[in-house]
């Protein structure tokens, strides 16, 4: 194998539990996301466009469809001689078969494909997220300045900072303390989960991680905090751009309509920068007589004959005529029938929405904002004629004609 | 098995003259179809939807576009080990110039042809829109026995090219008669033909020996009696791209459901490059309504009745009507446009008026 200055290792191996019906059947990292991408678009792009060619993405979770969308990486071109991408589930090994414990053990199980291609720097990414990065430069900080290992951080308003992982560091950017999601955050600076190691350091602590007793073989929890305590030379890489957590329903919603806002800077298409995506052999979208669209992204595949407002409808999506969808996503392959609504709600997969349904309600119908939020709909399920979805509800199984849910 | 059986040869150069300025930069194959389509998506995948893994593509000029379309041929699984597809630059021997005609351009590829180890061969031009079930058309030759089967269309017949042949048939399929005069209500090539390997080799070979420079000619007029030569209808639509109008119709055409259902039908979907851009991007107050609008599209203005391919912006206050919009064109703020087909990258400048009575195309 010919030897690799960086391999990047993809932590795709989550649950993306909070996601509710939307990671039954699919692993979080390919959950569809802006019209035609899915989550793990964004890190595998970002890896293609900064160089970075050898990715080993870690799955555990249902792997199948993502082992299947990422097939020889060559949406993103990265079906390469030398290296390329590899889908990397647990095995068996000669002591046993394990799960991957966590993330720390995740990568420690797969030591030795990242020994094939001997390399320098390990870059450690996670399928949470959707950002822009040029993660060549990070790796150009952290060997300028001699780290063992730079954690890329991002500024986040004060009254957030308590969600996160919060990095303390000196005004030169050396590291002097982690704080998990702290009540009274020092700094405002949040971790968001991109580390680059020299894969020697790297090696040797995740070495030691696996024989601590009662290590629960994390990097946030274990790892990291180990290389401080031993004084190894942790520095922050400062980024500024566009990032968000997608890992519940809202950020989700949230993160696809503020595509739609033109005060946020997120251009896909940007050709220095471009998002790849898998999208195959679909017609371009039509807009029937009937259609009126306003605010809203739409894509490959899509017949719209209804109305549209603050919207993203996925592939080949129709909304008949007479319909409705406002503040919502319609994922790839459903249908939207005639005067059905649908509005602050995620409609999933190949969901069908029969005639005059009603999904969803908008914060100002609701007498009691608590009880307020998106309405789910699950992969492949049928909404029944003059069926009322409320506020907020997450479906799992069909709805019944005129039910009420 | 047939399927495996054949070979594909597409002409990317037919007819080029009779789109003008259109194909000025470009040969009739790398012509932007249908908002994100090259006019030879649909002959390479008609081909690949029928199984066909070998193709040839005879170019002549002007095909740098359309390699760089074509690339690899990934998009219609054209990337194979065994065959895929060749782009086959004019082959120019020492005495000969450039071909001039479809007889002296297969005989240039005389030696692809003869490496070949497929037994049939599918002759296609690239003016052609629709979606051609060839695995069909290659059963049909198999279970007439036929020498040549042609597919036809019904109708009138297109005019712009003189060579362009209808044909009488018996109640078998047969042909039985060929005619190249102007026809109401008739069924016309379609420039699609199966035909044996080895026949195309001895046709052809035969022909430039004895000067010929027609295909066509050569096939029927002088062989029609010795072979067995079938017509196929082909029942679904299709459009032959022979001037700016007929491009223009073809592209509209989509607007009908019927025609967009049948041309890209979901069993045999039409392949093309992707270019990843993001999803059409609608803003407050655009009014968009019968159009046809692809990927990377940003709309803030009005369009109707339009095809808009990828990358068009219309600014706010903007008007398009019946046009066709190529890859990149840019209305801007409070420009009104009507029948125009605006070239790649066009830029119609705020508040200006080009509107026109018949369908005007505007280079960039």
């Amino acid at each position: 194998m010919k030897k690799t200055d960086c391999v990047a290792m993809l932590l795709a191996g989550g649950q993306g539990s909070r996601l509710g019906v939307l990671t039954h059947k699919i692993a979080k990292p390919a959950v569809p996301y802006g019209g035609k991408y899915r989550i793990i678009d964004f890190p595998l792009s970002n890896c293609a466009n900064s160089g970075i060619t050898t990715v080993g993405i870690l799955t555990q979770y249902q792997p199948l469809e993502l082992a299947d969308y990422v097939a020889q990486g060559k949406f993103w071109d990265l079906d390469r001689q030398n290296g390329g991408v590899h889908v990397l589930p647990p095995y068996q090994q000669k002591s046993g078969a394990n799960w991957y414990k966590g993330t720390a053990n995740a990568i420690y199980q797969n030591l030795n494909f990242i020994e094939r291609y001997d390399p320098e720097y390990v870059l450690i990414l996670s399928g949470d997220h959707i950002y822009k990065m040029d993660y060549a430069k990070m790796i150009a900080q952290h060997k300028e300045q001699g780290a063992d290992c730079t954690i890329s951080v991002i500024d986040v308003p004060l009254e957030e900072a308590s969600r996160f992982g919060i990095i303390n560091c000196n005004p030169d950017g050396t590291i002097y303390e982690f704080e998990e999601k702290p009540k009274q955050p020092k700094s405002t600076l949040a971790s968001m989960g991109i580390y680059v190691f020299n894969w020697k350091a790297l090696k040797k602590y995740l070495t030691e991680d696996e024989t601590k007793e009662g290590s629960s073989n994390d990097f946030g929890k274990d790892v990291l905090p180990a290389m401080l305590a031993d004084g190894c030379k942790m520095m922050v890489y400062r980024f500024d751009g566009y990032w968000k957590d997608v890992g519940t329903i809202e950020s989700l919603w949230d993160a696809n309509l503020d595509l739609l806002n033109p005060k946020i800077d997120l251009n896909l298409s940007d050709p220095n920068w471009k998002i790849y995506s898998g999208t195959q052999g679909l017609p371009p979208q039509y807009m029937a007589e009937s259609a009126s669209v306003e605010n809203s992204l739409v894509t490959v595949g899509c017949d719209v004959a209804g109305k549209l407002d603050y919207s993203v409808l996925f592939e080949n999506v129709t909304v008949e005529e007479g319909a409705t969808v406002e503040y919502s996503l319609v994922m790839p392959g459903s249908v939207i029938k005639k005067g059905a609504t649908v509005r602050y709600a995620i409609v999933a997969e190949n969901v069908v929405v029969e005639e005059n349904a009603v999904i969803g309600e908008s914060p100002e119908e609701i007498d009691n904002l608590d009880n307020w939020g998106i309405a789910v709909i699950g992969e492949g399920l049928t909404v029944g004629k003059g069926a009322k979805i409320t506020a907020g509800k997450m479906i799992t199984e069909n709805v019944k004609e005129d039910e009420l849910v | 098995m047939i399927i495996g059986n054949t070979l594909g040869i597409v002409f990317a150069n037919a007819h080029d003259a009779l789109l003008k300025d259109m194909t000025k930069a470009s040969s009739m194959a790398a012509v932007c179809y249908g908002g994100r389509y090259r006019l030879i998506d649909f002959a390479l995948s008609n081909l690949s939807n029928a199984g066909v893994s070998k193709v040839g593509v005879i170019t002549k000029s002007n095909y740098y576009s359309l390699m760089t379309h074509i690339g690899n041929g990934k998009p219609w699984d054209l990337d194979r080990k065994k065959g895929g597809v060749n782009i086959l630059p004019p082959y120019v021997s020492p005495e000969a110039q450039v071909y001039k005609g479809r007889l002296e351009a297969i005989y240039g590829i005389l030696e692809y042809l003869q490496e070949s180890k497929e037994e049939y061969v599918v002759v296609c031009d690239s003016d052609v829109v629709a979606n051609v079930d060839i695995k069909e058309l290659l059963n049909y030759h198999v279970n007439k026995n036929a020498d040549i089967t042609i597919v036809t269309a019904h109708g009138k017949k297109p005019n712009g090219q003189n060579d362009m042949m209808h044909y009488d048939f018996n109640a078998n399929g047969k042909i039985t008669a060929v005619h190249f005069e102007p026809a109401e209500d008739c069924d016309y090539s379609l420039d699609i033909m199966v035909i044996g390997r080895q026949l195309l080799i001895d046709i052809v070979s035969e022909e430039y020996a004895a000067g010929g420079v027609s295909l066509s000619h050569g096939i029927f007029e002088k062989c029609s009696s010795k072979y067995n030569i079938y017509g196929y209808k082909h029942e679904g639509y299709s459009a032959v791209i022979d001037s700016i109008d007929s491009y223009f119709k073809a592209n509209l055409d989509l607007l009908c459901t019927d025609v967009r259902k049948d041309v890209f039908n979901k069993e045999n979907p039409i392949y093309t490059n992707s270019r990843d851009d993001m999803p059409a991007k609608y803003g407050l107050k655009s009014k968009v309504s019968n159009s046809i609008i692809a990927d990377g599209c940003i709309i803030e203005g009005t369009v109707k009745n339009s095809v808009l391919f990828r990358g068009v912006k219309v600014a706010k206050g903007a008007v398009v009507e019946n046009c066709v919009l190529m890859h990149g064109a840019e209305i801007e703020a409070d420009a009104v446009v009507k029948n125009i087909i605006a070239n790649n990258f066009v830029k119609v400048s705020e508040g200006s008026n080009i509107c026109s009575e018949t369908v005007t195309y505007i280079e960039k």
